[in-house]
């Protein structure tokens, strides 16, 4: 049965094929364009359905650029002289932020994977079936990522799939159709966001064909 | 102080926390969104000779937006690779035991069947039609649509509904629920401020 469910997803999933169609969100400049009447008709068909497309951005759909003669007259000497004082605190500002950025960026974009700059990082070696009574694995709250290091010695699977269970409301962060590196291991890189505190239960399946067999199970606790 | 230095105090003083409000609706954390807000002067800063008088809220607005939709994007490709060779969905809870693997595969295939027959069906409308669905699934009103299009409520609420009549005759009828395919006249005050 066709649900509401359905209708929402088709119409979602029609929209998003448009914006890729129209070559992705519009550019702060094409934007301007619009909002000055300055673009091409079919141009200004492509920005105007992007503005439509990404919902967040249709209020400039009907933004009109002041013409120059709207615009305000400059400032005078006498109303300059405040901002000047703030203009130092808001470059300083500024640059501390970007500092930061740059760092950030630097770390996120180097060669090496930013998870691995973790100092925790949690290795499950595989054991035969599920274990009943396995320790529970404790993370530290501090960290922005975890990086789940599952060496998975069987071989006989098409893939597998990762579900990690908050073990009180049951939530579930899933990662489906996860293969193997070559030496055998799966590395899952889970961002604290999606898991806060508490206690959860990870379970790996082995996929073939339409079946998931249960390959091991164990328990994580991320603590405050 | 230069023209330069003047133009970004005023574009930060006026919209800085614009920004950050902005991106916090979107649904983006305060964190994130302070950070975003800066890199959008930052960068607003090195092209302020490109931004002209009286479009400065468009362009850090669109600059911010897709600002912040490459960090959406690096951080789930962060998540898929850089380290980890998997991604990860929230997939909700634990609901669907019940349902066997067969059940679930004919399900996603007629759900997958349906996406198919919806597109083809939406695509038969006329581009402004298919303006003002999406529109109406963004949560705006016929009269909100109409306002914003320069046409009359009427004029809006008749194509659409003529819209809808067409999905209708090529996928079947609405479930109830599909607020966007409602067009009731208590709709139009559903979502008025």
């Amino acid at each position: 049965m066709i649900t509401k469910n359905d209708w929402d997803a088709a119409l979602d999933a029609w929209i998003i094929a448009e914006r890729e169609r129209l070559g992705g969100p519009p550019t702060p400049d094409e934007v301007v364009a619009y909002t000055r009447g300055e673009l091409m008709p079919a141009e200004a068909a492509r920005v105007r359905a992007l503005l439509v497309y990404y919902p967040e951005l249709t209020e400039l759909l009907t933004y009109k650029t002041p013409a120059p003669a709207q615009l305000k007259p400059k400032r005078t000497f006498r109303q300059i002289m405040p901002l000047a004082a703030g203009l130092l605190i808001a470059l300083l500002t500024i640059l501390l932020v970007q500092s930061r950025w740059e760092l950030a960026r630097a770390a996120r974009g180097s060669d090496e994977p930013y998870v691995h700059q973790t100092r925790h990082v949690l290795q499950a070696v595989r054991s035969r079936g599920p274990s009943i009574n396995a320790p529970v694995h404790e993370l530290p709250s501090a960290e922005e990522r975890y990086l789940l290091a599952l060496v998975i010695e069987e071989r006989n699977y098409r893939a597998f799939r990762i579900d990690i269970v908050h073990t009180s409301d049951e939530k579930v962060v899933r990662t489906a159709n996860a293969l193997q590196t070559a030496d055998g291991t799966i590395e899952l890189s889970v961002p604290r966001h999606l898991i806060a505190d508490g206690t959860y239960r990870i379970d790996v399946r082995g996929l073939e064909r339409a079946n998931a067999y249960l390959l091991e199970s164990f328990h994580v606790r991320v603590r405050d | 102080m230069n023209d330069t230095d003047r133009r970004l105090e005023e574009l930060y003083q006026q919209y800085s926390k614009r920004l950050v409000n902005d991106l916090v609706r979107l649904g983006c954390r305060p964190q994130d969104a302070e950070e975003v807000a800066q890199e959008t002067l930052l960068a607003a800063w090195k092209h302020i000779e490109n931004i002209p008088s009286g479009a400065d809220w468009p362009y850090l607005k669109v600059a911010a937006h897709n600002l912040n939709l490459n960090r959406i994007r690096a951080d789930s490709a962060l998540m898929r690779g850089g380290g980890a060779n998997v991604s990860l969905e929230v997939v909700g809870v634990m609901a669907d035991k019940s349902k066997s693997v067969e059940e679930k595969l004919l399900r996603e295939e007629q759900a997958a069947r349906f996406r198919r027959d919806f597109a083809a069906a939406l695509n038969e409308l006329a581009e402004e039609t298919r303006l003002w669905i999406a529109m109406r699934r963004a949560g705006m009103t016929p009269q909100e649509i109409a306002a914003k299009e320069g046409v009359s409520r009427t004029a809006v609420r008749s194509r659409l509904s003529r819209a809808v009549q067409h999905l209708r005759e090529r996928v079947g009828a609405p479930p109830p629920g599909v607020d966007w395919a409602q067009l009731t006249e208590e709709n139009d005050d559903d979502h008025k401020e």
